[in-house]
């Protein structure tokens, strides 16, 4: 019996009118399998291509990215925050991804032995307080913020599927405590709470480009150093030190001592080294005044720098007795009022001046209103109200007015460069503004400079003198106004000046707060002594960094004044 | 009668059909592919820039200035801070560098040319005055400690 195949059928023949259809569908069908088979042999193809030759030869395709390479790339949840720099691209303040580490208490399998192992990890960590938090009933714990990549090694070997990492940016400053006044700082959630960091909070949040400030940062090393040695020889309370661009009010360095670090700034925001004192302290700086009642009087009554006035007599009104530290007891020309830094002078100059020219030019200089300043911790000058004419007498030497050292320095600034008014400001523009408001001219700016070159050369401040870059300044000595009282024990010692005096291209502020005589320094614990020195160490050593040349054989342009100063004069 | 005819026509028309679907498919898979790749790089080039944040901020750590004054404090003692007076206007104003002399160096001998047109006479040693003998070590022996001590090799 042969069985017959079952394809046989397909041999068959049929014959007759019909057979023509049916060769037809038989066709089709032949079609269709071969279509099948097509594909299933395509698919087989492309199984093999899928399995063997990408799966195990081509490794690029793998799976490579890191975990935390999509975490915190959640646009608006990210605590990004855009870089700032200083003026030659040094960092300043950046943001880092870093891992914090949270836990899911449902999904803890042994809390005992995760509580003990986290505990290991941080010292400082109680074996209570862990547990507590890991028994707890809510999905999610903090457990610890921020840590290190050999703690989140560490946590990864416990091996605990509860314990959960989350990827987000911290904030971080390599400069630490260098600039922490103006560049501020950030809380942990990423909002900015001083300084630059607080007033561009949004600039920063949004920006990813780096924001350039004015700062350098070695220029604001030497001066933090110099300011600190002052504070430390002369135990002081505080101090401040200011280095600005005269032309473009640019704001080289700047700094407020105590300063604090960044990344730990005190939870108490009264305590003193949280306070910004080159922009928000507001000091009667007494006789570095002297620079702008004596511009004052230069620009609106263009007396001669020869005349004269009587400083035997103490000026006595409403009450108040006005002296000098060191009587000349004799009429002074206005040189030697300026060099000897003779209050009574100055008040005479201030009579002949009057109280409506003193305020308007005062005003004129921007001290006697709130700065405009990038940061936001910036007070208001403190001014008599209402002003009487015994106030003008003291504005004229720096008391009864308070102001911050940074409008000092701007208004110094404006003085000295040709008597152009500047802005002081912290970020760096892409051209500099020149500014363009005059206050005085450029005769009574140089008559200024000779002045200022003279009290170095001769004056109170001849310690801050450094052979080849001529600096011109002032100094103020003034007691502190406590509670209303003027203690003679508590001094504020300031030096206000610019390099090089003859074409100034830098203003230098060095304040020193309540200083106390040291073994050098004779029982003195005046500006000549305290903050003078500071700034003749800073100019040495910020010169070649600022690619000054010195000049050595430079003629003193204070020489001519010589002819209005008798022998006697000096100290 | 109608005969199974398979139409040049159609059989392009399903060749089309066929080579179109198979080319669909290959480049869809191509595109998925690419586009993985794609994700993978980006993530790396995320990362990457995720390193090189932290070694800029790593580096302008290391170079705070107080650190590198610190460091060239200890380990830099003979240069100094740049004070006025090194900064010199004219480069002819320059110090020369002291000669040998001044310095106190003593040349061991010149080197010695006959001049030319000699007036007068003069002798020339072409040997020194002084015997220069060879330094010789004393009792030479093939012992090797006592050739590392000529050396200077061990401590005596």
């Amino acid at each position: 019996m042969s069985r017959k195949s079952p394809f046989s059928r397909l041999t068959i023949r049929i014959m007759g009118e019909k057979s023509g259809n049916l060769d037809l569908v038989r066709g089709r069908i032949v079609l269709l399998v071969m279509l099948f088979l097509f594909f299933y042999g395509a698919v087989m193809v492309r199984v093999v291509d899928a399995t063997i030759i990408q799966g195990l030869f081509d490794e690029t395709d793998s799976y490579i990215g890191a975990p935390q390479a999509d975490a915190g790339n959640d646009e608006h949840n990210s605590k990004f925050r855009a870089d700032i720099v200083d003026r030659n691209g040094v960092l300043l303040a950046t943001s880092l991804k870093t891992a914090s580490l949270h836990a899911d208490p449902k999904m803890i399998l042994n809390t005992v032995d995760t509580a003990k192992g986290l505990v290991k990890i941080f010292p400082d960590m109680s074996y209570g307080e862990v547990l507590k938090k890991l028994q707890s009933e809510k999905r999610f714990v903090w457990i610890k913020r921020n840590l290190t990549p050999k703690e989140q090694k560490k946590i990864l070997e416990i091996g605990e599927p509860g314990l959960v990492f989350d990827y987000d940016y911290r904030r971080f400053y390599p400069q630490g405590d260098l600039a922490s006044h103006i560049v501020g700082y950030s809380n942990i959630d990423g909002k900015g709470q001083a300084g630059i960091e607080r007033s561009f909070d949004n600039l920063l949040k949004t920006s990813d480009r780096p924001l350039k400030l004015t700062i350098d940062i070695r220029l604001q090393h030497i001066l933090r150093r110099e300011v600190n040695e002052a504070i430390k020889s002369f135990t002081a309370k505080a101090g401040v030190g200011i280095l600005m661009d005269v032309h473009t009010g640019e704001v080289l360095a700047a700094t407020s001592l105590p300063d604090f670090n960044p990344h730990a700034p005190s939870s108490d925001a009264n305590s003193p080294e949280m306070f910004n004192r080159l922009t928000l302290g507001m000091y009667e700086l007494g006789s570095t005044f002297k620079i702008f009642t004596t511009a004052a009087l230069l620009e609106k009554k263009s007396f001669p720098l020869s005349r004269k006035y009587d400083t035997t007599e103490p000026v006595r009104m409403a009450g108040h007795t006005i002296h000098d530290y060191h009587p000349e007891k004799r009429p002074l020309s206005i040189p030697e009022i300026f060099m000897v830094s003779s209050n009574i002078g100055t008040v005479h100059m201030a009579q002949d001046l009057g109280t409506d020219s003193m305020k308007k030019f005062f005003a004129d200089l921007g001290l006697m209103s709130k700065m405009s300043f990038d940061i936001d911790e910036v007070g208001s000058p403190i001014i008599p109200s209402p002003w009487r004419e015994i106030n003008t007498l003291t504005a004229s030497y720096g008391h009864g007015i308070a102001v911050s050292p940074m409008q000092l320095i701007a208004a110094t600034s404006a003085i000295v460069n040709g008597g152009i008014k500047v802005n002081a400001h912290l970020v760096k523009q892409e051209n500099e503004p020149i500014a363009s408001t005059r206050v005085i001219s450029q005769q009574t700016s140089l008559k200024m400079r000779q002045l200022m070159r003279l009290v170095v050369s001769h004056g109170t401040a001849r310690k801050a003198n450094v052979e080849g870059y001529e600096i011109g300044g002032k100094t103020g000595t003034a007691q502190k106004n406590v509670h209303g009282r003027y203690d003679a024990g508590k001094r504020i010692a300031t030096f206000v000046g610019a390099f090089p005096i003859d074409d100034p291209k830098y203003a230098v502020l060095v304040m020193v707060d309540e200083p106390n005589p040291n073994a050098k320094s004779y029982g003195y614990a005046t500006a000549g002594w305290v903050a003078a020195p500071a700034v003749g160490k800073i100019v040495s050593s910020v010169g070649s960094i600022l690619g000054m040349k010195p000049d050595m054989d430079a003629v003193d342009i204070s020489d001519p004044l010589m002819k209005f100063v008798s022998e006697k004069g000096g100290e | 009668m109608k005969k199974f005819v398979l139409r040049l026509s159609t059989m392009m028309a399903i060749l089309m059909a066929v080579l179109s679907g198979v080319s669909l498919f290959w480049v869809s898979q191509q595109v998925q592919m690419l586009e993985r790749k794609q994700r993978v790089i980006k993530q790396q080039v995320v990362s990457e820039q995720e390193g090189i944040r932290v070694l800029d901020a790593e580096w302008d750590y290391l170079n705070r200035p107080d650190r590198l004054e610190r460091l060239a404090k200890r380990y830099l003692r003979s240069m100094e801070q740049v004070e006025p007076e090194d900064i010199l206007k004219n480069a002819n104003v320059v110090p020369e560098k002291p000669t040998d002399i001044e310095m106190g160096i003593v040349p061991a001998a010149y080197p010695v040319s006959k001049p030319k047109n000699l007036t007068a006479k003069r002798v020339v040693r072409d040997t020194p005055e002084v015997k220069i003998s060879e330094t010789k070590s004393p009792n030479p022996t093939s012992d090797f400690q006592s050739v590392l001590s000529q050396i200077g090799g061990i401590d005596e």
